[in-house]
């Protein structure tokens, strides 16, 4: 059984200018031990995912279809009991710190509060004895724990806040865009942290990015979606060296690598408008392969030498 | 180099410094005392006419200053700023306004750059309106075919349409269109491609490489993406803290990293290629000091793997590494 398994996820929002198709009926799963990374630009998708597994999403969102992790389906919990899963079982790293820190909280606080509520530890002492041994291993001397947020640099809150995910030891963490907002340097840090938890903790993570060359550092397997759509899914070595789905060998051509050619091709036009998503193939108006089928038919996902694709040509 | 390189620059900086003072304290008002950040401290670049130079660096590299002394926004401390041979402390204000109009920028951040409540064309003509060039109906079609000549076809339609109506990567190619309506000739484009989707950055250094060949520019390319650079640039000076590590041909520099701190910026790079095993790995430790408290000697040496006593203690000369290839770092002396 996989660990976690989504099953045709639709969600829109409703918003004053339109209903927005953000996710148009996504299924993958994340086994055990696994990184899945998921690849995409903005408005494919990939937060909203991470935010509808997590349960996260806006009032203003309509969600439809199962999320299920380990067997529960965390679409139909009640609030009450996704507290509880939140942390221990599921937990989430978001591209800015302060999303997971209060400001007015001291380090060593947020994860007394955490381990307290979760009962993961009896006293604030003991508590703070985990949170301590946790932040030296990825990278925090223990007495950050007496700090406030601000006055820890943007790659020591990265970590607290990675820190503050794994405390309870959850099957899976949610990583999106985790290294976005940092420098090259501390971003290369966190990425080669991220390898350590996946080889000492063996945590399952989902890992949320719009570079497909962090993907390819770090991730098992990867889905690449596109418009709201999985375009293609696959081991994540095979999809970069052998993309199938169109939109992957695109993306792939248009980034720059050094040492590379100098000439990029650029995927032309620009990514649909989700309140209005053309019919078909979604990438169909800026696809070189686009038949008359893509225009009218949407592509069913098929399986294609152990990998999953979307597209009428190449499937 | 297919490009042509006459002897001529297009932009020179010499020893370029830029200090901000810094708020005194009740006991440095006693002691008439003022301490200062260095934020460029003692910068020299060259980019010869027809060229581009990628200027790379992490927040706070002052890299950014750099680009703000060359158009003006900020007064040097010290140093000159050399366009097209001649120095910009020299010239008479309508000399100055001249050069000026020659050279253009593009900001990172085209939401904030442009304003949200004019019509893109009317944006990318402004430039001309205020420096009264043609008549209003001239003004009009040189801004359309600035429109055109970015990608924004048919220009028309996209004349009467407002930032928040376009794409990130349409936004700043309404940037570039109001850099390049007054044929500049030179460009100085400041992070353009860190706030859009990927997708959108390749069409944007594409536009860009397509301008610089159309419109004979010579270009100042900031960035923090070394693999950006690499498509771009002609030749990259790598800044840290205030100054310059290491700069020369990019090929070179990118092939060939002799300096520790441009070594493990190529190496914080993501890579689609697996890394072969067993090649040299230079990670450096913590991150980026408070310029405040600048360190002595090499700039870098609390967090260089390979510092030496005489690293703390002096600052590097600098040292050639290969033809226009230079480093500044105590190892190679």
């Amino acid at each position: 059984m996989s660990l976690l398994r989504v099953q045709d996820l639709w969600v829109r929002y409703r918003t004053r200018r339109g209903v927005v198709e953000a996710l148009s009926g996504v299924s993958l799963s994340v086994e055990e031990g696994e990184v899945l990374g998921v690849v995409g630009e903005s408005g494919s998708g990939k937060s909203t995912l991470g935010l509808a597994i997590i349960r996260l999403l806006p009032g203003s969102a309509e969600v439809r279809g199962s999320v299920l992790l380990n067997g529960k389906d965390l679409m139909s919990l009640p609030e009450e009991e996704l507290r509880r899963i939140r942390g221990r079982e599921v937990s989430m790293v978001f591209q800015d710190p302060y999303s997971s820190l209060n400001p007015v909280m001291r380090i060593g606080d947020h994860f007394v509060e955490l381990m307290m509520e979760h009962g993961a530890a009896a006293t604030r002492e003991e508590a703070l004895e985990i949170a301590g041994e946790l932040l030296e291993r990825l990278g925090v001397p223990r007495s950050r724990l007496n700090d406030y947020p601000h006055q820890l640099s943007g790659g020591q809150r990265q970590r607290v806040a990675i820190g503050l995910a794994l405390a309870l030891k959850p099957r899976l963490v949610i990583a999106d865009e985790i290294t976005t907002a940092l420098d090259a340097l501390v971003e290369r840090q966190i990425i080669d942290l991220v390898k350590e938890i996946k080889r000492e903790y063996k945590t399952s993570m989902l890992f949320i990015t719009h570079n497909m060359g962090l993907v390819a550092e770090v991730a098992d397997r990867v889905a690449v979606l596109y418009a709201g759509r999985l375009a293609e899914l696959g081991e994540v070595h095979e999809v970069v060296s052998n993309p199938l789905h169109p939109y992957t060998e695109a993306l792939l051509r248009s980034v720059p690598r050094i040492g590379g050619s100098k000439d990029l091709k650029p995927i032309p036009g620009e990514p649909p408008d989700m309140r209005n998503p053309p019919p078909g193939c979604r990438f169909h108006p800026r696809c070189p392969l686009a038949t008359d089928r893509c225009r009218r038919k949407e592509p069913p996902l098929v399986e294609r030498g152990g990998r999953l694709v979307a597209c009428h040509v190449r499937g | 180099m297919s490009r042509a390189m006459s002897g001529a620059e297009a932009l020179r900086v010499e020893d370029l410094r830029v200090y901000y003072p810094l708020r005194r304290t009740l006991g440095e008002v006693l002691l008439r005392r003022q301490r200062f950040l260095r934020a460029v401290d003692g910068v020299t670049l060259s980019i010869p006419e027809g060229t581009t130079l990628a200027l790379v660096g992490e927040s706070g590299s002052g890299k950014t200053t750099v680009a703000r002394a060359v158009v003006g926004l900020v007064k040097p401390t010290g140093g000159r700023v050399l366009l097209w041979g001649r120095d910009v402390s020299a010239l008479s204000d309508r000399e100055l306004k001249e050069v000026r109009r020659a050279v253009q920028m593009v900001f990172q951040d085209p939401s904030v750059s442009l304003n949200p409540r004019m019509r893109v064309g009317d944006q990318v003509k402004y430039p001309l309106d205020v420096n009264r060039i043609g008549t209003p109906e001239e003004r009009r079609s040189m801004a359309l075919e600035a429109l055109r000549t970015v990608g924004l076809t048919p220009p028309e339609e996209f004349y009467s349409r407002y930032p928040h109506q376009l794409s990130g990567g349409q936004r700043q190619r309404v940037a570039i269109a109001r850099a390049i309506v007054l044929k500049p000739r030179l460009l100085i484009a400041d992070e353009p491609i860190s706030n859009i989707d990927v997708s959108a950055r390749a069409q944007i250094l594409e536009l860009l490489k397509g301008l610089r060949e159309k419109m004979g520019l010579s270009m100042l390319y900031i960035t923090h993406d070394l693999s950006s650079a690499w498509v771009i640039a002609d030749t990259v000076a790598v800044m840290y803290l205030g100054k310059l590590v290491e700069h020369g041909p990019v090929e070179e520099v990118f092939s060939n990293p002799h300096h520790p701190y441009t070594k493990a910026l190529l190496q914080a790079v993501p890579s689609l290629d697996r890394r072969e095993a067993g090649s040299e790995v230079v990670r450096l430790k913590g991150e980026i000091p408070d310029p405040l408290n600048m360190p002595s000697g090499c700039r870098l040496h609390p967090r260089c793997p390979l510092a030496t006593e005489k690293c703390m203690r002096e600052e590097p000369p600098a040292v050639k590494a290969g033809e226009n290839h230079w480093v500044y770092c105590h190892l190679y002396a």
